[in-house]
């Protein structure tokens, strides 16, 4: 799909937090296991960063220019579920302040 | 001994370490045993089922009196010049278990000191023969150079012949001596045991993050120790870790420091050094601003400096000494994911482009450890004294295509229920990194490396601050090599930065502690703590996050650095959320939420084969160039500011090019 | 007796130099206002340190390498052991390397020996110093030992060592100056009924003709003419110098071969005296009026 391309156009950078057992985050774990490849391989330079930590609530962090980031909790949410947040992510950059970080060629 | 040490009953012992093998020759844990003639050696007899073992009875008390007379017969009245006095077993347990009157009027023996090195000072006159210097160097440090020569009272525990005691290891001999037989030699005559002040922190040095306990006394370190961290580093650390605090107190940098107009430095206060950098910073797009991280940065620096870079525009970030863009996106590609102490479960040990030995000489004592246990230990890498036999498969990728056709490695290491691979920088540093690790990912697939329950891909990294900076996402944006060249460059105590990554004629800013390669280039300086001045988080190799402690105060001027960073925030008008240390870990939590878990390990997700395709689509089809795996470290002893400083390792570098050195047979 | 050390080095350890030990001042004995003390082990050879000390003849240049006959010698002794435990043959083989050295273990031999049985070179060195009967330093071609427990003490061994101190000049643990004998004593080798005796290691002919003899029921003579047929390269008679069998009875008393019995058979007549109790806590029984006559 044509947003998951914009992925590194519009974000510079995505972080998703998740626990490596509990139930709250098996649909982050899914969506890892299923989307990273093809995420990445839309986007090869764009650093997606994936930490786990036990305990800890499930979210998607997506960081803009400017530093502005935004924290979204998927914590309980389904793999289909947690796509449509991270679409909503890419589409929030798209209107987002560019700065010199989003100059040039990826 | 064990079984009582269990149930919590003290039986003194000399000669027992409950890391080395048993030798049994002190005799002060001679305890009673019912049914038994005569007392027994605690420490080398097994406890069996209904053993009754007495260790208060008058026989037992005798017993270790008469040991303990033994052992002060020969031993010199050295206790006002000996530098372990006030820690010294011999002392201890001389005052609780000896008697209160000597009878001895004989002549002592006295014995050559030995010279081991810089390191280690030998009186061998207090020793008492018990063998654990012998035992450690042998079976832990895995140098063949210490022994007993002579026998009975003339004995003499030394190296027999002028050599010097080349292990990284050699100072944890200090630790184990009960007595003042060897002892420091850089700390000698300089405190008394009870005059210091005991933080516990964590060392720097490499990425091992051995725990350390800095001893101090006011506002100088005299001296760093082990700390027992079964996980990590056990009770050992390296001669680096332990001997490069002298370093701490030479070419410092304690007052901010700017270039003026004829090239030299002027001092200067904080808000005229910060008021510079605004200037500097006038008319410098966002994108031409670059900042490197260094060797010894603290995550706290890191992340300040990172949301401080975002903020103006620039995503250009880097980790200094070439590893500028390793892939970060997924933990367990870049820790060790078996764990410092889970290697040990291993059955079968694949080195590529490693030297365990210059990179962390602990982390390699467990390989030892390993394969001295029968586990067989393979390397791509450099044909080196690792301190244990390996196979040699050859140095180069060359040799990694030949593994993956079929050899007897692959074989092996299919074989094998948990095989291990560590890759070493030698592998990370390469131009043709992402092509070589293509065919490790490779070879871990075929050797089914990662199987159910075990995860047995290693990464061994070379810097304290690595990982950390990998954790947060210390890393060039996606767009970052597409900048144009920078104008300004932010070197967070950077000092092996390459001369290609700062252009000519850009506006450097040196915020470190030590005046080395990156003060000399920059033009201004700010003088921040090093890591024994400042609670600060650094992740180890493995992924566990450890602080260190504030120990000693900072000297001059000097700040904190995510302090200096929020300041120049400040006046850069793009204020950082936080401005305490506390808000600033929470920040670092909102990043990677295993840095707020200190000194526990997050076991790291592996993606399956979803990394490895997705990394091969980034890698592209790059062919591997056939240039040997080299270590990133040349010189063991000077690898980053404060051992360069150090005089201390400026003499071991000295010692072992002048002095003959062992030649290791296994 | 063994000599006092006729001078006290005092060393200082000189920082810049690592490693040397130079001594930088020579204090003799008559200028110690203090005894000095002597070293108290064995003072068989010229072995006083348990350190190695170089030497221009002994030291990292040396070269010491087997020959290809003592090679199979070699091989032989460490068949004799399992594979995996070649370090089991450490003392023949330093043997073998002793007796191809001239007498001596250089510290080239006994780094060879460390390769050849793939064993940590401080291990050999472990072994070395622990047995006087390795020479670590160079020694004379034969080496005389004489011994000096109690049997062959009483029958005159100090005699023996007074008579070859004088007659060769030196003192235990020391080498003639014509490097032909060097003067050891020994612990009890045996041969107390033939008391006092010497023996001689032969280091002259390498391995093949290494001897290792006694000479035994030695007046002083004797042991000054054994020493000059050595010294002429000749074969003194090895074994008791006055007699070929136990009997007739015979001892050197007062420096003299007195053969035959004194006269009447005067010991160890009439029934042994079995122990007179099981406790020695209790004092013995009275004595019985008929006694032996001593």
């Amino acid at each position: 799909m044509a947003w998951r391309s914009a992925l590194s156009k519009n974000l510079q950078e995505l972080r998703v937090h998740l626990c490596q057992s509990s139930k709250g985050s098996q649909g982050a774990r899914d969506f890892v296991l299923g989307s990273y490849q093809e995420l990445k391989k839309a986007n090869p330079k764009f650093p997606i960063l994936v930490r786990e930590c036990s305990g800890v609530k499930a979210r998607l962090i997506a960081r803009y220019d400017y530093g502005v980031e935004q924290n979204v909790p998927v914590e309980g949410l389904d793999k289909a579920a947690i796509t449509k947040e991270l679409e909503k992510l890419v589409k929030k950059g798209e209107s987002m302040p560019r700065s010199t970080e989003s100059e040039g060629s990826l | 001994m064990a079984a009582c040490d269990a149930a919590g009953i003290d039986i003194p012992r000399f000669c027992y370490h409950q890391r080395l093998s048993i030798a049994g020759n002190c005799r002060m844990c001679l305890v009673e045993v019912e049914k038994s003639p005569k007392p027994v050696a605690s420490c080398a007899m097994p406890a069996g089922p209904g053993m009754k073992i007495k260790t208060d009875t008058p026989l037992v008390k005798k017993a270790r009196e008469g040991v303990m007379e033994f052992l002060l017969i020969n031993h010199p009245l050295d206790c006002p010049i000996c530098d372990q006095g006030g820690e010294c077993d011999l002392q201890d347990q001389a005052m609780h278990f000896g008697s209160d009157r000597g009878r001895f009027t004989e002549m002592k023996r006295a014995v050559d000191d030995k010279n081991l090195g810089p390191l280690v000072k030998t009186v061998m006159t207090r020793c008492i023969h018990c063998t654990r210097c012998v035992r450690f160097a042998t079976e832990i440090a895995g140098v063949q150079d210490m022994g007993i020569t002579g026998r009975g009272r003339d004995s003499e525990v030394g190296t027999y012949v002028d050599k010097l005691l080349t292990s990284e290891l050699s100072g944890n001999v200090i630790d184990l001596c009960p007595v003042g037989a060897l002892t420091s030699k850089p700390f000698a005559f300089t405190a008394r045991n009870w005059e210091l002040k005991n933080t516990e922190s964590v060392d720097v040095s490499d990425a091992l993050g051995a725990n350390i306990r800095i001893d101090s006394r006011g506002a100088e370190v005299m001296r760093i120790v082990p700390r027992l961290n079964e996980d990590v580093n056990e009770e050992w650390i390296s001669d680096k870790a332990r001997f490069q605090y002298d370093g701490l107190k030479r070419q410092r940098l304690s007052v901010p420091l700017v270039k003026g107009k004829d090239g030299g430095f002027r001092n200067a206060h904080w808000s005229e050094a910060l008021l510079a950098i605004q200037q500097a910073l006038k008319g410098v797009k966002g994108n031409e601003i670059k900042a490197i991280a260094g060797k010894l940065s603290d995550a706290e620096a890191m992340i300040a400096l990172k949301d401080l870079m975002n903020r103006l525009g620039s995503g250009n970030l880097q980790h200094e000494a070439g590893f500028s863009d390793l892939d970060a996106d997924v933990r367990s590609n870049y820790l060790m994911n078996t764990g410092i102490s889970g290697i040990e479960k291993a059955d079968a040990v694949l080195l590529i482009g490693s030297n365990p030995r210059l990179e962390s000489p602990v982390f390699n004592a467990r390989i030892r450890k390993m394969w001295l246990e029968g586990v067989p230990v393979y390397l791509i890498g450099s044909q080196v004294d690792l301190t244990y036999a390996y196979t040699y498969l050859g140095n180069s990728p060359e040799a990694l295509t030949k593994v993956l056709k079929n050899s007897d490695a692959l074989k092996r290491l299919k074989e094998a229920k948990r095989p291990a691979v560590i890759v070493g920088p030698g592998v990370l540093k390469r131009s043709d990194r992402d092509a070589v690790l293509q065919q490790v990912h490779g070879l871990v697939e075929k050797a089914e490396v990662v199987k159910e329950g075990w995860n047995g891909y290693n990464v061994l990294h070379d810097a304290a601050s690595r990982v950390a900076a990998l954790d947060i996402g210390f890393l060039p944006s996606a767009r970052a090599s597409a900048a144009p060249p920078a104008k300004f460059v932010y070197l967070l105590g950077s000092d092996d930065w390459q001369e290609s990554d700062i252009p000519e004629g850009a506006f450097v800013v040196y915020q470190g502690h030590h005046g080395d390669r990156g003060a000399s280039r920059a033009d201004v300086i700010l003088p921040a703590a090093a890591y024994t001045e400042k609670s600060a988080t650094f992740v180890n190799t493995e992924g566990r996050a450890q602080r260190t402690k504030e120990a000693v105060p900072k000297p001059g001027d000097s700040r904190e650095d995510w302090q200096i960073l929020v300041a120049l925030a400040e006046v850069l008008k793009q204020p950082l959320p936080y401005k305490t240390l506390n808000a600033v870990r929470e920040r670092l939590a909102e990043v990677a939420p295993h840095l707020q878990h200190v000194d526990e390990r997050e076991a790291p997700i592996w993606l399956n084969g979803e990394y490895f395709k997705a990394f091969a689509s980034k890698a592209g089809k790059a062919a591997a160039s056939n240039k040997e795996f080299r270590s990133s470290i040349d010189n063991f002893y000077m690898t980053d500011v404060i051992s360069r400083s150090s005089q201390v390792m400026a003499k071991c570098v000295q010692a072992k090019g002048s002095m003959r050195q062992g030649s290791y047979a296994s | 007796m063994a000599s006092a050390m006729a001078s006290v080095q005092l060393r200082v350890r000189d920082e810049s130099k690592t490693g040397q030990n130079e001594p930088l001042l020579t204090i003799s004995a008559q200028q110690c206002q203090w005894p000095v003390p002597q070293r108290s082990f064995a003072t068989n050879s010229h072995d006083v340190f348990n350190v190695h000390h170089h030497t221009p003849d002994n030291n990292w240049e040396t070269q010491f390498d087997f020959t290809d006959k003592n090679y199979e010698l070699v091989s032989e002794i460490i068949s004799r052991y399992p594979a995996n435990y070649k370090a089991s043959a450490v003392i023949p083989v330093l043997d073998v390397a002793q007796q191809q050295n001239k007498g001596f273990l250089s510290l080239a031999a006994l780094n060879r020996v460390a390769k050849v049985l793939d064993m940590p070179e401080i291990r050999v060195y472990e072994v070395a110093t622990f047995y006087t009967m390795f020479n670590r330093s160079k020694m004379g071609k034969y080496h005389v030992m004489v011994c000096g427990t109690t049997p062959c003490r009483l029958q005159g061994a100090e005699g023996i060592y007074e008579a070859l101190h004088d007659h060769l000049g030196v003192g235990y643990g020391e080498t003639t100056k014509d490097g032909l004998f060097t003067l050891g004593e020994m612990e009890c080798m045996g041969s107390c009924v033939n008391a006092p005796m010497i023996t001689v290691a032969d280091y002259t002919k390498g391995v093949e003709g290494f001897s290792y003899n006694y000479y035994e029921d030695l007046t002083p003579e004797d042991a000054v003419s054994i020493v000059e047929q050595l010294r002429a390269g000749k074969s003194p008679k090895v074994g008791s110098q006055h007699r070929g069998k136990a009997e007739p009875v015979g001892a050197v008393q007062s420096g003299k071969w007195v053969s035959g019995p004194s006269g009447t058979v005067d010991t160890l007549v009439g029934k042994p005296r079995g122990p007179y109790c099981r406790n020695l806590d209790e004092p013995p029984p009275a004595e019985p009026k008929k006694e032996a006559k001593a």
